[in-house]
């Protein structure tokens, strides 16, 4: 009886322990993670804080992290900026950029896995040439051959297409859309080749409902890619009408007085649409772009 | 219904016709034309507006559709001459570099000659090409020296302060003044040198190489930079230059002789309006240290050209004719605080008289030095009027950089001199 | 194709075996076409104009033979900067790849844990990676500020108590490419650590359990289990590191112009300025040319390297 309840009392505590040690455990790990996270996340901070704070205590040490005296201001600013057919209006902008985005997307999507598949899963003459062209061009940056670029497509400065066009085959996403169709099994491939299947009716009825982690993770990349795009519109467009996000946004730095309170709600602005995207399929997001790259 | 259509279509292609030929029969007809506009600070994007609106109203022969470009620089030198616009405006700087490309129409005979030569002696200067054609006009032109906090010099006990071109301190002078200013202010900057306009991205050449004319040099001496803009006076001024960077306050918040936390800056007119507001009645202009041939500032800003292949090139001269009248000049300067490229407005302007607060620029950029090579009797230098000026311009602004990070002066200098005799080789000295 | 039903045997043999020369073709076509359109033919012309002197705003040209060549690689004068510029680039990729890929394993093994809420904080840790580099210079540019108000100084200031002066964080010769390593690994380390999330979760449980009946520590079943399940990976991840790395420009062109004294100058930056700035395109695509044949050669030595290790297990 006695040793009974002592034992019992000993289980309990035992327990009581493990239990007070998985917590203690838990709570460290928490801490931990929070302070990563803070570490992560303070930079965003301070560009959102900064983009309502006054223009001339935007850059103030870690008083740059305190929210106080906000205003809209940096806001109106960025509108301001762009009130007119001269100097272009800001939603234009946005505009502009989701064609080029979406063209640069859903173009690279057709044509990129089409390419992969063909690469990954047909026979045919040219094959090797092809898929070797394909792995060197992965490494070349676009840096490399922006001038050139720029020289001959000058007949369509000015114009959307030009600013879509030679991004939307991209070899990278050749790359990844190639390695996770070679890691796919080719057994339901080949019975339905089996079954009279053409290569046509394999890729859209078989391959692409099976491959859909790689479409979305190759989604997110070029949609990244392209809404970042900077040098290349640069380069080939000077009229407002189908000028991009980030090219607008170097109207405040050939300011001789920079407004880092405007650039700051700029930034925010240039942001929002891509972070509206990401918070609301953050699991999707992260997984489908590791999904694709984890088979390479 | 199918008809109408074609009947409506084949009356508007007729009106246009019409309209087309009563465009090509005089040339003082309807006529529109594109306007490319830097967009730059808000006051000076307001003024082209107000230009604009009021030029369409004057001329309702001619009609301009005003386009504002961020990156000006850039669309120039990446648009092809045909597709340029009827008149723009473009950086001073590159008017080497587009005359030579071909892409700017000649403006003697286009613009009136009244226009032309009431402008400054240095927007003359900075306006003619080395084949003596002017392609360019101004609204302002630019003013470059200290800025000084009187009361934070008084403190300091800085009190002999040099406010004309003839009696600016000496380099020696001005380092011992750092020196004390930088004694008595809390965090020991003393000045801002407006490193965050980026020393090596151009800032230099603009704000830095009035150091190399001080100590008797040009940038380039007839198509060759050896020998001049290495010479051992440039290299030694740039030495005791990159001394003074344990004074400058790094500014990254653009503001810094603003909110007074330095006693000193050395910085262009576009400060003045912020300045005026913040600083006040404390604000002076002080010339730039002497290095051995006397002061010397910088000169040069904002130009207007007419595209070479423009087919409305008279009615874009009467634009820039418009745009250049006082009356709009001011309008402009009053709200960038730059200097006015005319005669007649500069004369009429009190802050440029004697004893007022901007005298100095207008002192300054009296005594052009023009083209010729610095003398000890003249004060501004244009930059150099070349197709090699934009690599001119960052070749000498990063070795300016280098040195101001501590390199070694004269090696540095040398190098860069030789870079650029080799760009004019491999151009075979720009000659078209 | 309508043939395929009078096809003799031999023919439908083949297309079991996955014979389709039209589909292949006309599959490939479109990317193919637009590969060699708008990266192959201007990739071929900047071959071509590194033979040339090339004025950018005018369209002047001369032909130069390998004079660009020899003055990048072996002039005197001119090839120290080329070769500083090289330099640094390893120099980064050296700082960069082992440092962002410990810190994604690191951070994945941090996120792998069950808990409530992970999802939470993983998506913190990923937010940076959607930031464009350009917008993540421009936050970090105050960060580094040089004085008192840069966000780094204020911290260390009021850490110390007023101990540690303000730093250069950007200005000085030998941090200045740290300084832009880290914030780099900021701005990437995300993307590596989902990829190495995704193939900790692809690790069977039954390694570590086989492992923790063995009495293997924590550290143990990581050498033990973890690190080899993940080869595969991990051999991605660097591959990309190192060639995102090789690549650096954004952030030299918007922070550092390459200062000082070229510290921070890539091969990547002097091109672009060398074209843009200078009007000087036949510099530019000649040392775009040594530099895609250099990254070619790490690739070919790397692939080589791999396969052998394979080979040998």
């Amino acid at each position: 009886m006695r040793t009974n309840s002592v034992a019992q009392i000993d289980n309990r505590q035992a327990h009581r322990r493990r239990k007070t040690r998985k917590l203690v455990k838990n709570l460290a790990s928490y801490g931990f993670l929070s302070l990563v996270t803070l570490i992560f996340f303070a930079p965003i901070a301070y560009l959102l804080i900064g983009s309502f704070k006054p223009k001339n205590e935007v850059l103030s040490g870690l008083g740059g992290f305190i929210p106080e005296h906000l205003t809209l201001e940096n806001y109106s600013n960025v509108f301001k900026a762009f009130d007119g057919e001269a100097t272009g209006y800001f939603y234009k902008f946005y505009v502009n950029s989701i064609i080029v985005t979406v063209a640069i997307v859903f173009g690279g999507l057709v044509v990129n896995s089409m390419l992969a598949y063909a690469l990954a899963r047909l026979r045919w003459t040219g094959r090797n040439v092809i898929l070797g062209f394909v792995v060197l061009l992965v490494i070349l940056p676009f840096e490399a051959i922006a001038v050139p670029l720029y020289d001959l497509l000058n007949d369509y400065r000015n114009t959307l297409f030009a600013q879509y066009i030679p991004f939307v085959a991209s070899a990278f996403s050749v790359f990844l859309f190639y390695t996770f169709f070679i890691g796919l099994s080719s057994e339901i491939q080949e019975a339905a080749r089996i079954d009279g299947a053409g290569p046509w009716r394999v890729y859209f009825q078989i391959l692409v409902p099976m491959s859909r982690p790689v479409f979305a993770s190759v989604t997110i990349l070029s949609f990244l890619a392209a809404w970042n795009s900077f040098l290349f519109p640069l380069m080939m467009v000077d009229s407002a009408d189908v000028r991009p996000l980030p090219l607008a946004m170097t109207v405040f730095f050939q300011q001789q007085q920079k407004d880092w309170g405007t650039i700051f709600a700029f930034g925010v602005l240039l942001i929002l649409p891509v972070m509206i995207v990401y918070l609301s399929f953050q699991r999707f997001f992260i997984q489908s772009v590791a999904s694709s790259a984890v088979k390479g | 219904m199918k008809n109408s259509t074609r009947i409506l279509a084949f009356a508007a292609s007729a009106a246009l016709a019409v309209a087309g030929l009563t465009g090509c029969s005089s040339d003082g007809g309807n006529q529109a034309i594109t306007v490319w506009a830097m967009q730059g600070q808000t006051g000076e994007v307001n003024a082209a507006k107000q230009e604009v609106a009021a030029f369409n109203k004057a001329h309702p022969e001619i009609q301009v559709t005003l386009k504002f470009v961020p990156d000006m620089g850039t669309a120039l030198k990446t648009t092809k001459v045909d597709a340029l616009p009827d008149a723009f405006e473009f950086d001073g700087e590159t008017l080497g570099a587009l005359a030579y490309a071909g892409k700017l129409a000649k403006l003697n005979g286009l613009v009136a000659d009244a226009t032309i030569k009431n402008e400054l002696a240095s927007i003359q200067a900075e306006g003619t090409y080395s084949d003596g054609n002017t392609y360019s006009v101004s609204q302002y032109d630019s003013g470059l020296s200290l800025w000084g906090n009187k009361a934070m010099l008084a403190k300091a006990g800085v009190t002999d302060v040099p406010t004309t071109p003839e009696n600016a301190w000496t380099a020696d002078e001005f380092t011992s003044v750092l020196k004390k200013v930088s004694a008595s202010t809390t965090g020991h900057k003393a000045i801002t040198f407006k490193e965050n306009y980026g020393i090596g991205g151009g800032w230099a050449g603009y704000a830095f190489s009035p150091i190399v004319n001080s100590a008797g040099q040009p940038l380039v001496n007839n198509g060759s930079a050896v020998g001049a803009m290495d010479a051992p006076e440039v290299a030694a001024a740039m030495k005791t230059f990159a001394s003074w960077k344990a004074y400058s306050d790094p500014d990254a918040d653009d503001s810094a002789f603003q909110t007074k936390r330095v006693a000193l800056a050395w910085i262009g007119h576009w400060a003045a309006p912020a300045i005026k507001a913040t600083v006040g009645a404390d604000a002076e202009l002080i010339p730039l240290p002497n290095f051995g041939m006397g002061t010397k500032s910088g000169q040069g800003s904002h130009s207007w050209a007419i595209g070479a292949k423009s087919a409305h090139q008279k009615a874009a001269a009467t634009f820039l004719e418009f745009i250049t009248q006082d009356a709009w000049i001011n309008n402009l300067t009053n709200q960038n605080g730059a200097v006015p490229a005319t005669t007649t407005a500069l004369a009429a302007n009190a802050d440029y008289a004697k004893g007022g607060l901007l005298a100095l620029y207008a002192a300054q950029l009296a005594k052009s030095c023009g083209s010729a090579n610095p003398t000890a009797d003249c004060v501004t230098v244009p930059r150099t009027i070349s197709p090699a000026w934009p690599f001119i311009n960052t070749t000498f602004s990063q070795a300016v950089q280098s040195i101001w990070d501590g390199a070694d002066p004269q090696a540095t200098l040398t190098k860069a001199a030789k870079a650029i005799d080799q760009d004019y080789a491999d151009n075979n000295g720009y000659k078209n | 194709m309508a043939s395929t039903a009078k096809a003799p045997m031999g023919k439908s043999r083949k297309k079991r075996f996955g014979y389709d020369q039209w589909a292949g073709i006309l599959m490939s076509l479109p990317a193919s076409l637009m590969l060699l359109l708008f990266v192959i033919i201007p990739f071929v012309t900047a071959f071509v104009l590194s033979f040339y002197n090339v004025h950018l705003s005018s369209g002047h040209s001369n032909f130069m033979g390998f004079e660009q060549y020899r003055r990048i690689l072996f002039d005197p004068e001119t090839s120290p900067a080329f070769w500083q510029a090289l330099g640094n680039n390893f120099q980064f990729a050296l700082i960069v790849v082992p440092l962002q890929t410990g810190l994604a394993i690191a951070l994945a093994l941090l996120l792998n844990q069950k808990l409530k809420g992970i999802a939470f904080f993983r998506t913190f840790f990923f937010m940076p990676v959607v930031f464009p580099m350009s917008l993540v210079a421009v936050i970090w540019s105050l960060f580094y500020s040089r004085d008192l108000r840069g966000m780094f100084n204020s911290l260390l200031h009021s850490i110390s108590g007023g101990a540690i002066n303000p730093i250069d964080w950007l200005g000085t010769p030998g941090l200045a490419l740290a300084s832009i390593a880290l914030m780099s690994i900021w701005a990437g380390v995300g993307f590596q650590m989902v990829i190495v999330l995704a193939g900790l979760q692809e690790i069977p449980m039954e390694l570590y359990e086989a492992a923790s009946l063995d009495k293997a520590g924590k550290w143990q079943q990581f050498r033990a289990v973890t690190l080899p399940s993940l080869r595969n990976t991990l051999v991605f991840v660097v591959i990309i590191t190192t060639i995102f790395s090789l690549r650096l420009f954004d952030q030299i062109f918007i922070l550092t112009s390459g200062g000082p004294l070229g510290t921070t100058s890539t091969v990547m930056y002097q091109s672009v300025t060398a074209a843009l700035t200078d009007d000087n395109v036949g510099k530019g695509s000649a040392m775009t040319v040594v530099f895609v044949i250099i990254i070619i050669a790490i690739t070919v030595v790397q692939r080589l390297v791999l396969r052998q290790e394979k080979e040998i297990k």
